[in-house]
């Protein structure tokens, strides 16, 4: 080997000796960028860089995919760990259900959804009462307005429903305070619900104002008022929380209803209630839960008349209306629930059924969704008679649990009968 | 087969300056070469696998709604509430997902300089509140004054309307006109002002003596570039006209660049920590004070914070405080101390993840908390002495006598100066002095 050869040689080793540290730093800077900036690193085959902008023009991206891909996005790149991916999912839950801008499609929290699923078994804590969001009738959108709270993101311009105790149960904590079914949360332990009542005052106030009917000073009231109220409010949902959990503790709750304001401060315990009561010798109390149509078809054994007392229920599911129909009523459709928009409508209808007593149904005011639906059905295919007036709004739901404890009621469609009940107005 | 040898040891030593080469970055800052960035060069990476059952819910769930539900749902609307629902259960209000329409909005608003009437709005339940008026901008010459209340824009009432789309409102095209429907106190009728919209560009440090005191008072309405530079014109000023002690108003100041945060800290303290970033894989950033630039340094100071501080301007607050050259008056901050990533996806939206955190010199993280609505649950940064707004007084914002926070801010300093004199250190002194006040 000659001297020229050698030196070369070494010259080549020495060469390949820098590329290798100048190439080993070059390829560590991709990698570590490959970690905080996607859009630009081609290094992120792993999670479907495909997703990624490019030049390309907008596509839409399927929603499975899409969600599998924002996992992964946000477990690579969000500054702390992600460790519970259902934290993610049932968000993501709770962001859909939130977006539909529905107050009877609700979605609960592990902790409310244990409440609402002990309740239907007549296991109550908390005041001991049904809650429901109910929209005030002729409630004006407020634009940019206030969440109801518990939907994500995607409700935050929804109009603010109210708070209602539709049903309290007899003997329970909130019945021993005088609450009433009907009656709509203003404020719990001092914290103001937020509704959007108050937004309407201030703005017919700031329209007269400006008009010149009033003068300023009257806004300048109610600015302040609206103010302290704000510093202290709570979203409807959380409210909901505070009154229907816990065993323990004092909660103070004004009320509203159509007469004045009520101030109650009630001992939170358990209570229970029974699917079917009977409050009178002949009326029984239904309450539309699971068990309610074993009940039901024992106390209606025998009897040629009975009367039921579905005042006050809102609570209850589809398949709860079946059930009990299948108990007290003929076999046969009863009419139809109907959906909208081209949604197909299905058929509400029993295989099987039960010689029905002559039947006197009482409703309120606050007969609304299932309950609303079997007085309506009843009346239609046995001719029960309804004394009262309910809610109108025989709307049918679904309750989905998920994995994590959390779960949600979605309206899966508006009964109507087959027969023409004028829309649950009767006398 | 001594050839076969040889080859194989040059390319081990290749492989391994390679690899000395590729763990410099660690070497470097000082650690040891991570491995996990070696697992992720060879594709070994700790998976970010999203677990099936996961997606699994979300499929189901998805499905059971759009399908179940008695209307029509739009799968894009359901799909991209469920996207900004995952986001917002983290917990964290930086991230978010941004819809295509809301990133176009976001992008636009971040390049795009927009016209407006030069003021400085807040929110309030009537409408907005005009906190500032930027100083020969259009506002001012049309007659807009500080405190009024706007309640309409171009006939339309703002009552409960969100800021940022009363603001969006009053926006335009330069050159147009917007009118203002204005409530001023002492007014009855309500005002009517037109103002023809202006490319504006808002100031950032003001300042001027306090009437009747040695006290100097400088507002940083925001952290720009030049920030730095006028801040110190601004002090130089204060120190000719015999100032003893400082009060810096940060409420309302959103925050902007860190650097030139840290530009103002080099006026008071000399090479030191302002901030520690930390990202997601343990990389930590340092940022410091300049060197021979602290003219400042036993200035007495107080500094004003409210729930509007936030980034930039908490951090100021934030780092003086540590280093126990400033006592803190006022409320506490909004708690935005975080780098985002705005992530494009193809369908045209975007992902805004939060990927660092900064940490104070104490090593605080002031990070703010929200829970699924949206609503506070913890973060930003406690004032030494509290001093709530007083929404009752006839507020002059920088007049300590229409001025609660002010007034309280000032009496800081009357302590602080009080200690001073009567002890030959001041330093000591001083340090006493915010000490009796933290308690």
């Amino acid at each position: 080997m000659t001297d020229t050869q050698r030196s070369m040689i070494t010259a080549g080793l020495v060469c390949g000796a820098a590329a290798s540290v100048v190439g080993g730093i070059a390829v560590r800077e991709r990698v570590d960028l490959g970690a905080l900036k996607l859009a630009s690193a081609p290094s992120s085959v792993k999670i479907g860089s495909g997703l990624l902008a490019s030049r390309t023009v907008e596509t839409q991206i399927p929603e499975g995919e899409y969600f599998d891909q924002m996992a992964h996005l946000l477990k690579r790149e969000y500054v702390d760990p992600i460790k519970d991916d259902l934290k993610l999912a049932t968000g993501a839950v709770r962001g859909m259900v939130g977006s539909l801008d529905d107050v009877r499609s609700v979605f609960y929290d592990p902790k409310l959804m244990r409440s609402v699923e002990n309740a239907r078994k007549g296991r109550y804590e908390g005041i001991g009462a049904d809650f429901v969001f109910v929209r005030a009738k002729g409630q004006a959108a407020s634009p940019g307005g206030i969440p109801m709270g518990g939907g994500g993101a995607a409700a935050r311009s929804e109009l603010v429903p109210r708070l209602v105790a539709s049903w309290v149960v007899p003997g329970g904590p909130a019945d021993r305070a005088g609450v009433k079914a009907g009656d709509w949360v203003d404020s719990v332990d001092g914290h103001w619900v937020v509704n959007t009542e108050v937004i309407d005052r201030i703005r017919t106030a700031s329209q007269r104002v400006q008009s010149g009917e009033w003068p300023e000073s009257k806004l300048r009231e109610l600015r302040k008022e609206l103010r302290e109220m704000l510093d202290s409010a709570i979203m409807p949902y959380r409210a909901m929380e505070r009154l229907s959990l816990g065993e323990t503790g004092q909660v103070k709750v004004v009320w509203k209803r159509p007469s004045g304001v009520k101030t109650t401060v009630i001992q939170k315990s358990a209570t229970a209630a029974r699917a079917v009561e009977e409050t009178s010798p002949g009326v029984f109390r239904l309450r539309l839960v699971p068990g309610a149509d074993q009940s039901l078809s024992n106390a209606a054994r025998g009897r040629k008349e009975m009367t039921l007392d579905l005042r006050g229920q809102a609570i209850g599911d589809r398949r709860d209306v079946v059930l009990c129909l299948t108990a007290i009523g003929p076999a046969g459709k009863y009419g139809q629930i109907k959906r909208e928009g081209g949604k197909p409508a299905s058929p509400l209808q029993t295989e099987k059924g039960a010689a029905p007593p002559k039947l006197t149904i009482l409703v309120d005011g606050q007969t609304r969704g299932a309950p609303e639906a079997l007085a309506l059905a009843l009346k239609a295919k046995c001719g029960a008679k309804v004394a009262g007036q309910s809610a109108g709004d025989p709307f049918l739901t679904e309750l989905r649990s998920l994995p994590d404890g959390s779960g949600y009621r979605l309206v899966t469609g508006t009964f109507s009968p087959t027969a023409p009940a004028k829309g649950g107005k009767s006398k | 087969m001594k050839r076969i040898g040889k080859a194989a040891l040059t390319l081990l030593a290749f492989l391994a300056l390679f690899a000395f080469g590729f763990g410099w970055r660690d070497v470097q800052q000082g650690k040891l070469p991570s491995v996990e960035a070696f697992g992720r060069l060879l594709g070994l990476a700790p998976s970010a696998a999203f677990s099936e059952s996961s997606s699994k819910v979300f499929r189901q769930a998805f499905q059971t709604i759009r399908d179940g539900y008695y209307k029509p749902v739009d799968s894009s609307d359901l799909k991209y509430a469920g996207l900004a629902g995952m986001m917002a259960a983290l917990g964290d209000p930086h991230t978010q997902f941004l819809e295509p329409r809301a990133t176009k909005e976001f992008l636009l608003e971040t390049r795009a300089r927009f016209a407006g009437v030069g003021a400085r709005l807040s929110r309030d339940p009537l409408g907005a509140r005009v906190e500032s008026i930027f100083p020969k901008g259009p506002a001012e010459r049309a007659g807009l004054r500080r405190e009024d209340l706007i309640t309409g824009v171009n006939g339309k009432s703002v009552v409960g309307k969100e800021i940022d789309d009363i603001v969006k409102d009053i926006r335009g095209k330069e050159g147009t006109l917007v009118t203002l429907q204005v409530m001023r106190s002492g007014v009855e009728k309500p005002l009517t002002i037109r103002i023809r919209r202006e490319q504006v560009v808002a100031p950032t440090v003001e300042s001027k003596m306090l009437p009747g005191s040695s006290f100097g008072y400088v507002a940083v309405t925001l952290f720009s570039e030049p920030t730095g530079e006028q801040f110190a014109d601004e002090l130089r000023q204060l120190e000719r006209r015999g100032m003893r002690g400082l009060v810096v108003d940060l409420r309302g100041n959103p925050g902007g660049l860190l650097e030139s945060a840290a530009d103002v800290l080099s006026l008071f303290v000399e090479d030191k920590v302002v901030v520690k970033m930390r990202g997601r894989d343990g990389n930590e950033e340092v940022v410091k004070t300049a060197k021979g630039a602290a003219r400042a340094k036993r200035l007495p100071v107080a500094i004003l914070i409210n729930k509007e501080s936030a980034s930039a301007a908490e951090i100021f607050a934030g780092v003086m405080r540590d280093y126990r050259m400033a006592t803190l008056v006022g409320e506490h901050t909004y708690g935005k101390a975080s780098v985002q990533n705005v992530i494009p996806m193809i369908d045209g939206a975007s992902a805004k993840i939060t990927v660092a955190k900064y940490f104070l010199p104490s090593g605080q993280d002031i990070s703010r908390k929200v829970d699924e609505d949206g609503q506070y649950l913890s973060g930003g940064i406690e004032p030494d002495v509290e001093a709530p707004f007083d929404f009752d007084e006839e507020f002059v914002l920088g007049n300590p006598e229409r001025d609660f926070q002010l007034s309280k801010a000032v009496e800081v300093l009357m302590g602080k100066l009080g200690s001073v004199l009567a002890v030959p250190s001041p330093t000591e002194a001083f340090e006493k002095a915010s000490r009796a006040l933290d308690a």
